[in-house]
């Protein structure tokens, strides 16, 4: 349990994980363009999945809660944007990162041969998934760009921090990824736990309301799930406009590095016997 | 040590087996063991020297593969050092990372790159891959549109294209034509001169005496031999045909019944051991593995080692009493319920049952030795085991007589059985050997088979030249009329002739002791090469007496010989699949 903690040895994984990064870069690339041109190949539309189908539940999402339910954030002095951009602020990094759990969940399992009959180095599996799921994120949050810039005529300052809030959440996704695909190796179910977890969740973070609508007994439940302080970070950057929530970038950059060590040290511990069980 | 690129020390490797999947959370859930363990590997031991080419060679399921695995760091060991010195590129597995939709050029590029390559490199080796694989315009296309040889040749340049310090093969060349195989070899050569290692796995004892200078061969998980190519591939080779044709002969279950308690010649050893064995009943209909985990023997003696237990796990003659793990019954090493137990599975071709060496100590050398044998098995099975003893006067196995049988915890049986074992010498040995000899299992055995030519040496023809292959075979008196069916095989293993002595009318055999069966090719089809004989004298189909259904193998003798062809000036493309030989018997040694 100490070493979990002990600087010394994280910051030896850590410079560990970014040279083997940094020299498999491009196997990660080719691989991650192998996970989506495979996925839609054969299809008739293709690719076009991989935006569609969050496209889709987006525009789900802003019906019901902007048309029927009439939910009725921003548009004031204090928060002038409208409630499509704080509602896409939040759910385009909680789907790109959900997305890339459900891909880590058998990263490994899913590439069972590749890991049985071949020598290389399986630490870039969990990461292609990332890599492609960032992809679509990275489309989501130019169109949000654009959407914004037409209805605004212009983008606050503070979003040329938006590529160091995408830097520190694809070292989350990273770290995460590294713990659920050696997870799923062992424990299969760990797919569909998260499947579940991506249906609930979408309504434990503060992505459609905000923190004050929550009835005071529940308001731990939002403090206590980390996905709250990134998706504060992003609506800082995207609806804001001002660091509004100053807490949840401390947490969030603090809590991104440390799962990002702590996933490769657990994947790292687990992964000599990957084989064995496959 | 030093110049070792692998050295291998008593490596071991165990696959948990669970009953149900909910098992395994189980355990991982409370931390109490809930499987048993299947010993692939146990205890293999070897080094492989730098410019060593070794084949590795077994049946299917030995454990080649588990081991390759383990060397090229796919598979954790369960136990032992597994040392490699150098890198290593591994075709573990015929079909590399193939995007079938991408085409050859973009495959090799992601195929280099899973191997660690960078841009600069693999700039430089993709021609050489394109030279080697010579898939012409092909290159171009998707992986889709190729042919299994096609994409075998493109996976072997690419594997070997990084040059690595050790190759690592697992049956590659099975696809593939002769062309590409010879430059195949010429390449893993190539690789191994470079001061490198080669470890190759196949089936095809040709292929391992192509590449290799040594061979291992592994059987049940264990290494049976290793020496040198010639040697172990001989070995194996021999092992493999007799095995073969012994399962042929027992196929007749009458024989089995009444040859069951018959001494074999190997089974006989010298005075001073006892030769057990644990057998199923020969009416057993179950043919499920059966689980030992302890056998103990015990005596009444003034001195002190009156108790003995057999090491399960090794076979060594330094101990008193030892299990003879190759060539009968005795399985892997299983790990139940926390207990290391040795299988016992039925298997055809092998010795029945599993055999036990038990030393007969000095003081019994010459007078009566009261034993007491105690055994430990899983019951899951309505039939109890038989336990048996050479008798060397006798020349038969006799069996042990059962005191109790009591049932433990956990579904574990305790059997206890006891005889009287009186002592022999060496000329009762001698002796038994002789009767072991003499005695026959089958009416009908085929001696020996040889090709003459019209005027070459035996076994040794020219192409075109004309020649016949006479078989011997010798009859008992009762000898039913039988068929001589010749098979001819090319070395390689392809097939060329076969043909029953009395395809065009019955060849009367009776009333003969010695027999020679003439096969005459008065034209000779076969083109260059080496051949081998196999001989199987069974029912004729022409006998009235005899129903189809119930024709009966006499005798099988797998590569009895080998002739070969060699090359005249003229060389003419043909085969001899189609061929009808003119057979001819000769009768000597008439009855009275």
């Amino acid at each position: 349990m100490k070493s979990i903690v002990d600087p010394k040895s994280n910051l030896q994984a850590f410079r560990e994980l970014i040279i083997l990064l940094t020299r498999h870069r491009q196997l990660t690339m080719e691989m991650a363009k192998r996970e989506i041109t495979d996925r839609y190949s054969g299809q008739f539309f293709g690719v076009f999945w991989a935006i569609g189908h969050p496209l889709i539940m987006m525009l789900v999402y802003a019906f019901i809660f902007g048309f029927v339910f009439k939910v009725k954030i921003g548009s004031t002095a204090t928060m002038p944007l409208n409630y499509t951009i704080y509602m896409l602020s939040g759910l385009i990094p909680w789907m790109a990162f959900q997305e890339s759990m459900a891909k880590a969940s058998f990263a490994i399992v899913g590439n069972a041969n590749l890991v049985r009959q071949f020598v290389f180095p399986i630490e870039v599996l969990p990461v292609k998934g990332v890599i492609a799921t960032l992809i679509t994120q990275v489309i989501f949050l130019l169109l949000l760009i654009i959407y914004v810039l037409i209805s605004q005529h212009m983008l606050p300052l503070i979003y040329f921090l938006l590529p160091v809030l995408v830097f520190f959440q694809v070292l989350a996704m990273i770290g995460v990824s590294y713990v659920l695909s050696a997870i799923g190796v062992y424990f299969r179910d760990i797919k569909d736990l998260v499947q579940v977890f991506a249906v609930v969740g979408v309504y434990l973070i503060p992505a459609f309301y905000l923190p004050e609508y929550v009835p005071k007994p529940f308001l731990p439940i939002l403090y206590l799930n980390p996905f709250s302080y990134l998706i504060w970070c992003f609506q800082d950057v995207l609806y804001f406009g001002w660091f509004a929530h100053p807490m949840a970038w401390l947490v969030n950059i603090v809590l991104s590095l440390f799962i990002f060590i702590f996933g490769y040290r657990f994947f790292r511990k687990l992964r000599i016997m990957f084989g064995n069980v496959l | 040590m030093s110049s070792s690129v692998i050295s291998i020390e008593n490596l071991s490797q165990a696959y948990p087996i669970y009953k149900k999947p909910s098992d395994m959370l189980w355990e991982t859930v409370t931390g109490k063991v809930q499987h048993d363990l299947f010993w692939a590997l146990h205890n293999i031991s070897f080094n492989v020297d730098a410019g060593q080419r070794v084949g590795l060679i077994g049946p299917n399921g030995a454990g080649k593969s588990t081991l390759l695995q383990i060397i090229a760091g796919n598979l954790k060991p369960t136990s032992g050092k597994v040392h490699v010195n150098g890198s290593i590129s591994a075709l573990l597995s015929l079909a590399p990372s193939w995007n079938i939709e991408e085409s050859g050029i973009e495959n090799i590029r992601f195929n280099l790159l899973m191997r660690g390559c960078d841009n600069r490199q693999i700039k430089l080796l993709t021609d050489e891959i394109i030279d080697f694989a010579e898939l012409g315009q092909f290159i171009y296309q998707p992986v889709k549109t190729y042919s299994s040889g096609m994409s075998a040749r493109l996976s072997f340049a690419i594997g070997t294209a990084i040059s690595p310090e050790i190759l690592i093969v697992d049956e590659v060349l099975g696809a593939g034509d002769g062309y590409f195989a010879g430059k195949a070899v010429r390449r893993m050569k190539d690789v191994c001169d470079q001061g490198k290692a080669l470890l190759f796995v196949s089936h095809s004892t040709a292929a391992v005496r192509q590449m290799c200078d040594t061979a291992i061969w592994i059987e049940d998980g264990s290494i049976r031999l290793q020496g040198s190519v010639d040697h172990v591939t001989n070995m194996y080779e021999e092992d493999m045909a007799r095995s073969n044709d012994q399962s042929i002969r027992l196929a007749n279950i009458r024989r089995i019944e009444k040859n069951i308690h018959l001494v074999m010649p190997d089974d006989l050893d010298g005075p001073d051991i006892v030769r057990l064995r644990l057998r199923l009943p020969e009416d057993s209909k179950t043919a499920g593995a059966r689980y030992i985990q302890e056998i103990r023997f015990q005596w009444d003696s003034p001195f002190q080692e009156n108790n003995i237990q057999v090491p399960l796990d090794d076979s060594n003659n330094r101990f008193d009493s030892y299990l003879e793990l190759m060539g009968c019954e005795w399985g892997r090493l299983y790990t139940r319920q926390n207990v290391i137990v040795r299988m016992l599975t039925p298997r055809t071709g092998a010795k029945k049952g599993g055999h036990i060496l038990l030393k007969r100590p000095a003081e019994f050398a010459s007078q009566a030795w009261q034993i007491k044998v105690t055994w430990t098995e899983v019951f899951d099975s309505s039939t109890d085991l038989i336990l048996e003893y050479v008798d060397p006067i006798a020349v038969v196995w006799k069996p042990f007589k059962i005191l109790s049988k009591e049932t433990l915890s956990k579904g574990w049986i305790r059997f206890v059985a006891s005889e009287m074992l009186f002592p022999t010498d060496d000329i009762s040995i001698e002796q038994a050997k002789i009767t072991v000899k003499e005695r026959r299992l089958s009416p009908i055995e085929i001696l020996d088979a040889v090709a003459i030519g019209k005027k070459s040496l035996e076994n040794t023809i020219a192409e075109r030249e004309p020649f016949s292959i006479h078989v011997h075979v010798e009859c008992l008196d009762d000898a039913p009329p039988f068929c001589l069916n010749l098979i001819v095989y090319r070395t390689d293993g392809v097939y060329m002739f076969w043909q029953p002595s009395d395809y065009h009318r019955q060849l009367d055999t009776s009333g003969a002791k010695n027999i020679t069966v003439i096969f005459n090719f008065d034209d000779n089809y076969f083109s260059s090469g080496d051949y081998e004989i196999t001989a199987v004298a069974n029912t004729s189909p022409w006998h009235k007496d005899i129903i189809q259904s119930e024709t009966e193998v006499f005798d099988r003798k797998t590569s009895i010989s080998r002739f070969s062809i060699t090359k005249e000036i003229q060389t003419v493309q043909f085969g001899a699949v189609n061929y009808r030989a003119r057979v001819e018997i000769i009768k000597e040694n008439d009855k009275p």
